[in-house]
């Protein structure tokens, strides 16, 4: 039996899908997928907020969509880290480790 | 998987036609798609995998909705951000298509701001002249200016301002319908005495007028609201102007000294720059009539009913508006009258406005420059049409880049924008150069043919730079519009196709509609300058009775020299004599009244009929004169005899009629030895009945327009008021003479304030202002339209004769000689010439007869003045067509067949 999954942190999914992006463009379904499969399903995302996310920062400037077919010619449309989007992705990764260090060290404080 | 790069080079599909929502649709199903196969091959049954994908995308619905509100307000943001960057785009493109033509854009903004400059001048002088207040007054709609109205069955209606102080007591005494009211008189005064003696305007006013109007002190302060009757000293407020050019200052005038008139006036203020009363008029100072109107109007001034002398200027009582002051002050004055037993028991008042184009009794100079101003936009319009026809032909030789344009993906309404925008861009630069124009102009107009208005600083205000503005937007839209039309109607994508050469196809009607539109606007103009033009020439050289050239009126103050009326009149003959004296002059003669200037009249009584009764025109006007007058004035005489030296003051008392009294009172009888009494005399029991000796010719006196009235004369050695000027014959040239003559008065009488020696010619120039005014401007307009609309019709065939080369090559190698080749060009110009005509002639002659009133003895419909400005229209016509026509001539067969 899996353990229940873990309810996402505010804001942390944006810094994951960046994160996702970094290994080059992919669609919302294989965002979704990879985040799933290297959490190991410890993570709760509902895929509505992914694409919120998607939407969200496309519109903010760091991710930038183009509409492209797959092998089997489906219409899809592709997510890119944009150069805004790489520095973006630095600045919250140094921020989260920051964070989740300081919450570490009074947790394991003895 | 293909990556995204290629994807998008080779798939791009346009953002338009796609809705938000679809994409929004579509990336949700394959999300919900792919997860379900991904359950299924996990071994879930098909509805379970269905279900477990919707739960964990979650609530479809509400992301839907936010996700296409993100999507809408995105593709919102960019449209918007395309739109700025392709307009920014196309306005670079534009400036830079105008730089590689430098000289279309001159005579482009040229042409314009011809149009637009000739516009905002006369916007700009109607509107300081007659669409505003005077300059400080508050006109906050409870200022009326009091105007009069009497009808009389043979007379008709006449409008006019003046009334007597009487008059003017009693309504200001009656309180209402108006809170206040007060009076000014314009006064000429002679300022300091004997050769540095001067002429200035003098406002008399009321003490209460400046708080009335609501004007403040420059400096020092204005007269004591108490000086109604008398001042404790004769005091003076100067204009600004005056204290500048008098004192060096605003503040250094206030307690300066002036010698006017007879007075020593001391300055206690100054006006605010501009303020000149409640009139637009040139002013240079103002004084109480307390102080001022006893020496200009008579000891009497506050009391005599019999002299109408100043105009009032009321505040109305709160709530009242200038209907219901009109009601109540007609039946003030109307119970004035009744005390008063003056004809005032009939007449109405009109509480009017202050601004003069919405005054009762508008002047014809004010009418003329009002339509003036309507026929300047005529000019603009014949502008904005060349323009118009200037960018079309741009444009049908741009075709194949903007036909690239539109193969390039930029849509018809935003290739429609860039080249209004090119319109507005070129109305701009003409607008700014019309302001320069209009500075310009202004001032000269001012200094020439509006001169007897006083107005401060430049033309260009905040007013005219918002009219040139709006009327540079308009120029521009209506001259952009056709090069719109073009992107249209014509198939510009054809243009790419080989075959067709740059530059061919047909001949754009819209084009031969634009120059038809140009022509038929000129006729227009020319018509209405050759009516002015004619109503000048029949004004200026209408006989008048007598000779206007080479004579000079001087007017000497002898009253201020002697009172004694012996030792005046010895004056009077040593001024004759000393002007006599004077190389040049011819003969010298003394006159009681100025044609035009002063009238004097006379009610008749017959000996056996009984007073006479009034005579359309007025009158009968009375003058004395001595001996000589009727030859100095160059005067005929029809039958008697002129005075001699003979009539003194003992003889029996003659008199000289003119052949208008003699038709008047004796029709078809010989007047000559008849006698009548005057109506002042036969108030006294021995009144002599004056001898009729002599009949002269008629004289205008009155105003040019009217027929001359009856008229007679006295010897001055029986008859001799005070009043007097002195006509001065010369044989050569005027000009030189007039300081000649001034100086030998002053020799004869070095105690003299200014003395106004003008030649005679001035006189009759005021009279002619108005005609010569629209005279000049209108053909000023004409010349203009013509101009430019002949540059259009030179530009249009020109523009013809380039396209029709291989056409003319081919009749030259077919033998087709040089004339054939000229009239076939010169067929086309006179076929829009004849157009532009008969379009014109069907505006002209229904406007026209607008004009009637405001034309000098000139019929609207005068035929020679219609086949004149056809002449012209097609004489320039044939102009404008004969250069290219004959570059037509010069095109060979070989090298045109060669160009294939």
């Amino acid at each position: 039996m899996p353990r229940e999954p873990l309810d996402l942190l505010q804001g942390t999914l944006d810094v994951l899908v960046l994160k996702t992006l970094t290994w080059g463009a992919r669609h919302g379904y294989g965002i979704a997928r990879w985040i799933r499969d290297t959490t190991g399903n410890e993570l709760l995302i509902e895929d509505g907020a992914l694409y919120t996310s998607l939407h969200r920062m496309e519109d903010r400037g760091w991710l930038s969509a183009e509409w492209g077919l797959t092998e089997d010619n489906r219409r899809v449309k592709l997510y890119q880290l944009t150069t805004s989007g790489r520095q973006e992705l630095r600045a919250r990764t140094a921020q989260w480790t920051r964070y989740a260090r300081a919450v570490a060290s009074v947790l394991q404080a003895t | 998987m293909i990556s995204g790069p290629r994807l998008r080079r080779l798939f791009r599909l346009p953002e338009k036609g796609r809705s938000v929502e679809a994409d929004v649709d579509a990336e949700i199903a394959y999300h919900l798609e792919q997860t379900e196969r991904e359950l299924r091959e996990r071994g879930m049954s098909d509805d379970d995998a269905r279900s477990e994908a919707l739960r964990r995308f979650g609530d479809i619905e509400r992301f839907r909705t936010s996700l296409g509100g993100i999507g809408r307000a995105r593709a919102r943001r960019r449209r918007r951000r395309d739109a700025w960057e392709g307009a920014w785009q196309d306005l670079a493109r534009s400036v830079r298509s105008f730089r590689r033509e430098p000289s279309l854009v001159a005579v482009v903004a040229l042409t314009l701001a011809l149009g637009i400059g000739v516009n905002a001048t006369m916007f700009g002088v109607v509107d300081r002249l007659l669409l505003r207040p005077p300059p400080h007054v508050r006109d906050d709609g409870t200022l009326s200016r009091l105007f009069f109205q009497a009808e009389s069955p043979s007379f008709g209606r006449v409008t006019y301002r003046s009334q007597s102080y009487p008059a003017f007591d009693h309504l200001r005494r009656a309180r209402r319908p108006f809170d206040d009211i007060a009076a000014t008189f314009d006064a000429r005064m002679s300022m300091g005495r004997g050769a540095s003696a001067r002429r200035v305007v003098v406002l008399l006013v009321t003490p209460n007028l400046f708080s009335l109007v609501g004007v403040t002190p420059r400096a020092g302060r204005f007269f004591p609201p108490d000086e109604w009757v008398s001042a404790s000293e004769p005091t003076a407020v100067v204009t600004e102007t005056f204290a500048t050019r008098e004192f060096g200052s605003a503040e250094a005038a206030v307690g300066e000294r002036l010698d006017v008139g007879k007075l020593s006036l001391r300055v206690i203020g100054v006006t605010p720059a501009g303020f000149a009363g409640v009139d637009s008029r040139k002013v240079d100072l103002f004084m109480t009539m307390a102080a001022g109107a006893a020496e200009n109007i008579g000891a009497e001034w506050r009391t005599t009913p019999n002299m109408r002398w100043l105009t009032m200027v009321a505040r109305r009582l709160p709530g009242i508006d200038p209907q219901q002051a009109g009601v109540a002050g007609t039946a003030a004055i109307q119970r004035y009258g009744r005390e008063a037993k003056k004809g005032d028991s009939t007449i109405t008042l009109i509480a009017g406005s202050v601004i003069p184009a919405r005054q009762p009794d508008g002047s014809v100079q004010g009418r003329i420059s009002v339509w003036l101003a309507g026929v300047s936009f005529l000019v603009l319009l014949v502008a904005c049409a060349n323009v118009a026809n200037l960018l079309l032909a741009r444009t049908l030789r741009r075709r194949r880049e903007l036909a690239v344009h539109l193969a390039l993906g930029i849509d018809r309404h935003r290739l429609s924008l860039a080249l209004l925008a090119e319109g507005v861009m070129l109305a701009a630069l003409a607008g700014a150069l019309s302001l320069v124009a209009a500075r310009w102009s202004g001032d000269l107009l001012r200094s020439t043919l509006l001169s007897e208005y006083g107005w401060e600083g430049s033309l260009v205000d905040g007013r005219l730079v918002a009219y040139t503005a709006i009327a540079s937007l308009v120029a521009g839209v209506l001259a952009g519009l056709a090069p719109v039309a073009v992107t249209f109607r014509v198939p510009l994508l054809e243009s790419l196709r080989a075959g067709v050469r740059e530059g061919g196809g047909r001949r754009s009607a819209l084009r031969s509609a634009l120059i038809v539109v140009q022509g038929a606007l000129t006729v227009v103009l020319l018509v209405g300058a050759g009516l002015f033009v004619q109503s000048f020439t029949r004004a200026s050289t209408l006989d008048l009775g007598y000779r206007a050239d080479r004579l000079i009126i001087a007017s000497p103050q002898a009253g201020e020299v002697t009172r004694d009326s012996v030792e005046r009149e010895a004056l009077w003959e040593q001024f004759a004599a000393r002007v006599r004296a004077l190389p040049g002059v011819v003969s010298a003669d003394q006159s009681v009244t100025t044609p035009f200037e002063s009238q004097w009249t006379a009610e008749v009584i017959l000996p056996d009929r009984g007073e006479l009764p009034p005579l359309k025109g007025g009158g009968p006007y009375v003058n004395a004169v001595t001996p000589g007058y009727f030859e100095t004035m160059g005067m005929r005489l029809v039958k008697g005899r002129t005075f001699t030296a003979g009539d003194v003051a003992g003889s029996e008392q003659v008199v000289v009629i003119n052949e208008a009294m003699a038709r008047a009172a004796w029709p078809g009888a010989d007047p000559i030895g008849k006698c009548f009494r005057t109506k002042d005399d036969a108030a006294k029991d021995d009144s002599p009945c004056l001898t009729i000796v002599g009949i002269v010719n008629d004289v205008r006196i009155t105003t040019l327009g009217e027929a001359p009235p009856a008229h007679f004369f006295a010897p001055l050695t029986q008859w001799r008021p005070d009043m007097r000027v002195l006509f001065v014959r010369v044989d050569d040239a005027t000009e030189p003479l007039v300081s000649a003559v001034r100086r030998a008065l002053l020799e004869v009488a070095p105690a003299l304030p200014y003395t106004r020696v003008r030649p005679f010619s001035e006189v009759v120039d005021v009279e002619l202002r108005a005609w010569r005014l629209g005279a000049t401007l209108f053909a000023l307009f004409g010349a203009l339209g013509l101009v430019v609309a002949a540059i259009g019709l030179y530009s249009v065939i020109a523009h013809d004769v380039t396209q029709r080369r291989r056409e003319i090559g081919v009749r030259v190698a077919l033998g087709a000689r040089a004339g054939q080749v000229v009239s076939l060009v010169l067929r086309d110009g006179l076929r829009y010439g004849a157009l532009g005509l008969a379009a014109g002639l069907l505006i002209a002659i229904p406007a026209s007869a607008r004009l009637s009133a405001l034309l000098f003895q000139t019929s609207p419909h005068e035929p020679t003045i219609y086949l004149l400005a056809a002449g012209v229209l097609l004489a320039v016509a044939v102009l404008a067509t004969l250069v290219p026509a004959r570059r037509a001539v010069t095109v060979h067969p070989s090298e045109v067949l060669r160009e294939e």
